[in-house]
């Protein structure tokens, strides 16, 4: 069970025409296991792609089957329940922050899918330890902590629904390098412990190779590249897919010209400095 | 979201081109020369109507504005349109009646279930059909009609006795309201927001000398209409990113979609709040004082155009008026 898109196609109505967001899309997303990044360049449709993952858009042509819901649904079908297994942050996610304390906004999600209050709020508070927000800070209004704090509320909203398929829409976004790492290892966490599938939006390049298992790349609307993060950097059209390589590979060319130290694909600061501690120059 | 108001349409047609008080001025003039055509229905008044109407038509073509934008201008008022003209029918006894006998009409069990069936067949197709506002005024012609077709199994009945003129003034009602509305949307289908806030608040600047800060309100509406796609953008996000935890208007009961809508109220005044702020920072850092006087990009002048415009103008209204006192 999943995410799967077949054929699917979606076409922003404008005035004077139908803009085409994303095209001809064939994508298997696993239910369990999986740590996805979805990269583009800005307008190649990547946040429509995501919002079809939990049914606020539907496909204007093909099938989009979410956890063997098939979108766009019948007319009674129900698609509410979806957004519980296919938990989505957007991009800024604070400003949706908008209860008295920060717990209730955590617990808001889980009593919009019909669990009790003790559970909404047992959920709430095993989310707010996993993001990292302390006990003290539970009854406090969510609108007088830093700005990286209610980031990490909104994203403990949306853990504390307890969904399969978590996608996050570029969640480091104005965040500082600090920030960034600690809210990314929030998700590596989750995903290594509870092996749920992460579905990411990013335009980081060192996130890309530190964090994702396989990588899609947008371009134009439709899918170039689908494959393992290992074989994306060595594809023989990288350069047409408009990205940069991570800061590991940047340093590595930079060391083999100026010293002469032979490249070699390494993906995260560990992986480099052990193959560095080997070279003998 | 469709937003109608305020919508530019670039045709650099020679009403684009003319001086935003000239437009300003002349719609007002233009208006008060419309309503001050008595409704009734001597010739004289029908033919002063036909002539405004005429002449809103000839501005639009010379404005170059598409039909179908005009047309898309006046949808909205479809309904209040039909609803005047049918209270016309009921209300107006003086004249000539239509018909020799008055016209039995029947709110029947059969009656009623064929309208019934009508508008339920209207709401199911109407998305998939061309011509919806015409097929609208068909709908509403056969309701009446049904009500007199079908008598069968009588539940009230009642007497429906159009006179000639309760049609002609009614519609004397519809195309004056058609008239306003396309004056007033060809002012906003040929200036800009930025020009229109100058004409307004070069017009009402008499008003400075009781100490009204004209300048301050003319700001204020340009960040208003500035603002309004932007609040509308974001309100599309957040109701998103609540639909996202679970939030669903559609899915959920009337009692608590009340609570439901503080979940978006709350986001979306704070977001206006720091829109606010950062803009008034921007604004400041950009040299904005309050009250001190201002330079402006683009001169505005009068030139032979806009006196001629606001000669045709006045002349019409001084027309209007003078037929009104001695008629």
């Amino acid at each position: 069970m999943g995410i799967k898109f077949k054929n699917v196609n979606h076409e922003y109505q404008s005035f004077s025409s139908n803009e085409e967001a994303i095209k001809d899309i064939n994508l298997n997303v696993n239910g369990t296991g999986e740590f996805i990044a979805i990269l583009g360049h800005t307008g190649a449709g990547k946040s429509t792609l995501v919002q079809h993952m939990n049914a606020l858009l539907y496909p204007t042509s093909g099938v989009v089957n979410v956890f063997g819901q098939d979108l766009p649904p019948r007319k009674k079908d129900k698609v509410n329940h979806l957004r519980q297994k296919v938990g989505l942050v957007f991009q800024f996610p604070e400003y949706q922050l908008f209860e008295n304390t920060i717990i209730e906004d955590i617990a808001f999600g889980p009593k919009n899918f019909k669990s009790t209050k003790d559970k909404a709020l047992d959920n709430a508070k095993k989310a707010a330890s996993a993001v990292g927000i302390d006990e003290s800070m539970y009854e406090q209004s969510p609108f007088r902590i830093s700005g990286g704090q209610m980031r990490r509320v909104a994203v403990a909203g949306i853990l504390a629904m307890d969904p399969s398929i978590l996608v996050l829409d570029e969640p480091t976004r104005g965040l500082d390098p600090k920030g960034r790492d600690e809210v990314m290892d929030i998700f590596k966490t989750i995903h290594e412990t509870e092996n749920k599938t992460i579905v990411l939006i990013t335009h980081d390049m060192d996130i890309v190779s530190r964090y994702a298992k396989r990588v899609v790349v947008l371009k134009d609307g439709e899918i170039v590249f689908d494959g393992l993060k290992e074989d994306l950097f060595t594809h023989p059209d990288f350069n047409t897919f408009n990205l940069e390589v991570p800061t590991t590979f940047k340093l590595l060319k930079a060391l083999e010209e100026k010293l002469g130290i032979p490249f070699k694909e390494t993906y995260t600061r560990e992986e480099l400095t052990n193959y560095l501690k080997g070279v003998k120059l | 979201m469709k937003i109608n108001i305020g919508q530019y349409i670039p045709t650099n047609s020679i009403i684009h081109k003319l001086d935003p008080r000239t437009k300003i001025i002349s719609l007002i003039l233009l208006l008060v020369a419309l309503f001050l055509i008595p409704v009734s229905t001597s010739s004289l008044n029908l033919i002063l109507l036909g002539t405004m109407f005429f002449i809103s038509i000839i501005l639009s073509m010379l404005a170059k504005v598409p039909i179908g934008k005009l047309i898309s201008s006046l949808k909205p008022l479809t309904f209040l349109l039909t609803f005047t003209f049918i209270i016309q029918m009921f209300t107006i006894k003086d004249g000539n009646p239509i018909f020799n006998n008055p016209l039995s009409m029947h709110l029947s069990l059969s009656s009623i279930a064929a309208i019934i069936l009508l508008i339920v067949l209207y709401n199911l197709f109407k998305r998939r059909l061309p011509f919806r506002t015409l097929l609208f005024f068909i709908l509403v012609f056969l309701i009446f009609y049904l009500q007199y077709l079908l008598p069968y199994v009588k539940i009230f009945t009642y007497e429906f006795n159009p006179t000639v003129d309760s049609v002609i003034r009614g519609s004397f009602l519809f195309f004056r309201i058609m008239t306003t509305i396309l004056l007033t949307s060809l002012l906003t289908f040929t200036t800009m927001t930025t020009d229109l806030n100058y004409g307004f608040e070069y017009i009402l600047s008499p008003l400075k000398i009781f100490k009204v800060r004209v300048e301050v309100f003319a700001m204020m509406l340009s960040l208003i209409l500035r603002y309004i796609p932007t609040l509308l953008f974001e309100t599309e996000k957040i109701i998103k990113a609540q639909a996202s935890r679970g939030l669903d208007f559609n899915e959920s009961k009337l009692k608590d979609k009340i609570m439901q809508i503080i979940a978006l109220l709350i986001p979306i005044f704070i977001i206006s709040i720091t829109r606010a702020e950062e803009l008034s920072d921007a604004m400041e850092a950009r040299g904005y004082v309050l009250g001190a006087k201002r330079t402006r990009i683009d001169e505005y002048r009068f030139r032979v155009g806009d006196f001629f415009g606001l000669f045709l103008s006045v002349g019409i209204m001084a027309t209007f008026i003078v037929l009104r006192i001695l008629v």
